[in-house]
């Protein structure tokens, strides 16, 4: 019995580490735009990843793992509060600074989206960022949890708040 | 100037590209920060624990304020006080100190499942002992408080008795109602514990048919 055990907890280790190499990009990208230094990234990642340990028992598979993956790193982020910070935060394997200024052309074009998604409110990142990935405005919906004709509407402020970006 | 705005939509998702053409090269993970986050389950007990230490010393100074003003042999309050400090130390031994972090390391993965089925097993002995002993405490105080000596025989005295008998009576209800939700709360971290393998390993059988 407890090698039977023993080989499930090992195959679960070995599921979630895959599970998290396969979404690393996704969920630092939602951490990055949700954050404004390199400590606030890793504090998030790192909650993130807790939060899909823990709620891998209820993943259905009703919706694939990406959208899954992003419905809990956007409602994580959505819900993190300064005041919660991890006094244990572990630091991400990454030899790059995305906070660091610096005269590269893709550093600076990393630089100008995250300008630009920051200064939208969290919900609106959220929207922003799965438009993005291409997502149809009905999948957006399902992972945020609003209607699809709430989403329109969103995009459409969005699109105007962008616009104001633009002329400022 | 609505097809400038999707423009600028269109250069923000060339943006996102780099971004995650970026972050593809970068390792991002790391075993430990895998680890840490799988330990997470059971920090809250740690915390609990630690506030249990904490408040052990407050309630026995309250505890001897009311023993003193009734003038209430220490017998039982000797007695209620080792519970607590017998209960604390259980807790640290079933929830802490039989966890090490060298557990959650693969090669001991097997012994870290053993540990979590005999500390469901401890714990509910635990409980039940600690239920029938804190019992046994609140009888006796009841008993020693309708046994009242060396007190004034004043009205405000008999009002105090009557008023702390009850209070003492209602709160120690209550406490034995939190410290099974307590309970519960512990053995389900156990149980989700077991229900998120068994699930990840459904998960991948799924995957592979």
């Amino acid at each position: 019995m407890y090698t039977e055990i023993n080989n499930k907890m090992e195959a679960s280790e070995a599921y979630f580490s895959k599970i998290i190499k396969e979404n690393k990009s996704t969920i630092f990208t939602v951490c990055y735009m949700f954050s404004n230094d390199k400590e606030e990234v890793n504090d998030l990642f790192q909650n993130i990843l807790i939060n899909i340990w823990q709620g891998l028992s209820k993943f259905e598979g009703r919706s694939n793992m990406k959208t899954w993956i992003y419905r809990i790193s956007l409602n994580s982020c959505i819900s993190a509060s300064r005041k919660k910070k991890r006094d244990d935060t572990i630091p991400l394997s990454m030899d790059i600074d995305l906070f660091d200024k610096s005269n590269d052309e893709s550093n600076k074009q990393i630089e100008l989206l995250h300008k630009r998604i920051s200064k939208l409110q969290p919900f609106d990142r959220a929207i922003v960022l799965l438009w993005l990935e291409n997502m149809p405005y009905e999948e957006i919906g399902q992972i945020i949890g609003i209607s699809t004709r709430n989403v329109t509407v969103r995009m459409f402020r969005i699109r105007e708040q962008l616009k104001n970006m633009s002329i400022e | 100037m609505e097809e400038n705005n999707i423009q600028e939509l269109e250069e923000m998702r060339q943006q996102l590209n780099i971004l995650q053409e970026k972050l593809d090269q970068q390792d991002i993970v790391n075993e430990k920060l895998l680890k840490s986050s799988m330990k997470s389950k059971m920090s809250w007990i740690v915390k609990y624990i630690i506030g249990e230490v904490i408040a052990i010393p407050i309630l026995a100074i309250m505890l001897s304020g009311i023993y003193v003003m009734f003038n209430l042999p220490f017998y039982s309050y000797i007695y209620i006080l080792l519970i607590c400090v017998a209960d604390i130390y259980m807790d640290y031994r079933i929830n802490i100190s039989s966890m090490r972090p060298a557990d959650y390391e693969k090669n001991n993965l097997m012994q870290t499942v053993k540990k979590l089925i005999k500390m469901k097993k401890m714990r509910s002995y635990q409980t039940l002992f600690g239920f029938l002993l804190t019992c046994i405490w609140l009888f006796w105080l009841g008993y020693d408080m309708c046994h009242l000596t060396g007190v004034p025989n004043t009205e405000l005295y008999n009002g105090l008795v009557h008023g702390c008998t009850i209070g003492m009576g209602i709160g120690g209800v209550i406490g034995l109602v939190i410290a099974y939700f307590i309970y519960k709360k512990m053995q389900s971290t156990n149980d989700e514990i077991i229900k998120i393998i068994e699930a990840i390993d459904d998960l991948k059988d799924n995957k592979e048919n």
